[in-house]
């Protein structure tokens, strides 16, 4: 009958989720590269540059935008994290890892925690996606993760185009994602928008890449020309890390 | 329909000081255009000077010769052959306030609103010269506040905790005439909400990113200082009186 049917959907989309969060919360421990937090101090820090940051990231950002960027805003969230820590008001999370302290935050509307917290999240991820280019040309994609982007989008200049699109679109501060969604395990790439410090893993889709698009972001080398900063970030996207993140989803799904 | 019972006096007045185009109404002083565009309304201090000490000329620059300019040229464009090509800006904002599937306009609409408005809360004070609000709305301010000094505060705690994008404003609510300070993220007008607004400060990031960088707490302070701040108090004195004629 109806009822049975609606209680073994309700018991697979249980499933699902839970499955989606468990990889969702996984997802930051795998990620040994992406290390902000220290258990051993038990603070915050911002997380160590695989570049130098004061000799921008060439050809996209001077060391200006950079230095403003890493020293003044990633650290203020910084900052802020160690001060609630240090006050006590994070006593409650003390085992939790940071990818499940960002869900309950945001499910509690505790935004004094999920604000910094989750853009110390987006801004470490930022800086992974992102590495220096001597050259002036894009990079693209390799590998499983070219194939999955030609699979779903024909070609990548058209995922770009989208990704642009939407980027030039996300009206406010915000940042634009490429994600993994979990419960599409066909067609599991998407192109998303959060606002403000949202993270895509409330929705339960994994980040791959992100471009922030706050104006802080790109306002010292291109002022209001937003368009023309998400034309010029994929001469700097690190695929390597992207496609490292997308195999690593892709194996455990 | 409730958008023209809101159409008080204010209103009109506020969007003919700011240039823009306001409806036909019974009341003699308004203007009709129905058929022109919505263009930037010219500043009434020089561009190339900025408002000091809030911001230099090249900030102001980019702030309304291109992101200004920007909402005002897509707002008339999305606007062309549809309803709101003839309506007065403020209407636009009323009629999609909330309204899921206009959103780019009301973003558009709202944002010209906000800039024109905000531009005319500023006066350039390069001498640093004492700046103070004055007479009624000086007395407003104290009987709602407490004293000018505690507005201040608040208003600049209110607009450096606004994360993300967006406006802090002084309104009026004109259902208990009581004065209160509002955040607004992203596009936020109070005329959608029907308040009456009296002073407005952009902190979008690119109202003081040139000149402040990531310090918004001293780009507030240097318009709202009582000793060299650049708000046009006048201005803010007139929107109040006008609010509070019935």
């Amino acid at each position: 009958g109806g009822k049975k049917n609606l209680f073994f959907k309700k018991k697979m989309m249980n499933r699902l989720t839970r499955r989606n969060l468990h990889q969702v919360k996984n997802f930051v421990t795998r990620q040994q590269s992406l290390r902000y937090y220290s258990k051993r101090n038990n603070q915050f820090y911002l997380p160590k540059l695989d570049f130098d940051h004061k000799q921008g990231v060439s050809p996209v950002f001077t060391g200006e935008q950079m230095e403003y960027h890493y020293e003044k805003h990633h650290q203020s969230y910084v900052t802020k994290l160690n001060s609630m820590l240090n006050s006590g008001d994070l006593d409650k999370y003390k085992d939790k890892e940071i990818s499940a302290m960002i869900i309950d935050a945001y499910n509690s509307s505790f935004t004094q925690l999920y604000n910094p917290l989750a853009q110390h999240f987006n801004h470490s991820f930022f800086w992974k996606c992102i590495k220096p280019n001597e050259g002036e040309e894009e990079r693209e994609p390799t590998g499983r993760l070219h194939d999955a982007i030609v699979s779903q989008w024909g070609d990548v200049e058209t995922f770009r185009n989208e990704f642009k699109n939407k980027a030039v679109n996300n009206f406010g501060s915000g940042w634009t994602w490429l994600v993994y969604n979990p419960s599409k395990p066909k067609t599991p790439l998407e192109v998303v928008n959060t606002g403000n410090a949202d993270v895509p893993t409330i929705h339960e889709k994994i980040p791959l890449l992100t471009i922030d698009v706050w104006e802080h972001s790109y306002y010292v080398d291109y002022r209001n020309d937003r368009p023309k900063f998400v034309d010029e970030f994929w001469k700097i996207v690190n695929w390597e890390f992207v496609e490292d993140v997308f195999e690593t989803v892709e194996n455990s799904n | 329909n409730s958008t023209q019972t809101y159409h008080t006096p204010i209103m009109l007045k506020q969007l003919a000081r700011l240039n823009q185009r306001t409806a036909t109404h019974r009341f003699a002083f308004s203007t009709v255009q129905l058929r022109s565009k919505h263009s930037l309304p010219p500043l009434e201090y020089p561009l190339e000077e900025g408002v000091q000490p809030a911001f230099d000329g090249r900030q102001l620059d980019f702030h309304y010769n291109k992101h200004h300019q920007t909402y005002v040229n897509n707002l008339n464009k999305m606007i062309a052959g549809t309803s709101f090509e003839a309506m007065p800006l403020d209407q636009i904002i009323m009629k999609t306030q909330g309204d899921g599937s206009h959103v780019g306009v009301y973003n558009n609409a709202a944002q010209h609103f906000n800039h024109s408005f905000f531009w005319k809360c500023l006066r350039p004070n390069p001498q640093q010269n004492t700046n103070e609000p004055k007479g009624e709305l000086a007395k407003a301010i104290e009987k709602d506040f407490g004293s000018v000094a505690e507005f201040k505060k608040q208003f600049s705690d209110n607009a450096v905790k606004l994360f993300g994008s967006g406006w802090t404003w002084l309104v009026l609510d004109p259902t208990t005439n009581k004065l209160s300070i509002i955040n607004g993220s992203n596009a936020q007008c109070p005329i959608g909400l029907k308040l009456i607004p009296i002073l407005t400060v952009d902190v979008w990031e690119h109202a003081y990113y040139l000149t402040h960088q990531n310090r918004r707490v001293d780009y507030v302070q240097a318009i709202l200082s009582n000793a060299g701040g650049c708000v046009n108090w006048d201005f803010c004195e007139e929107n109040y009186r006008e609010a509070m004629r019935k």
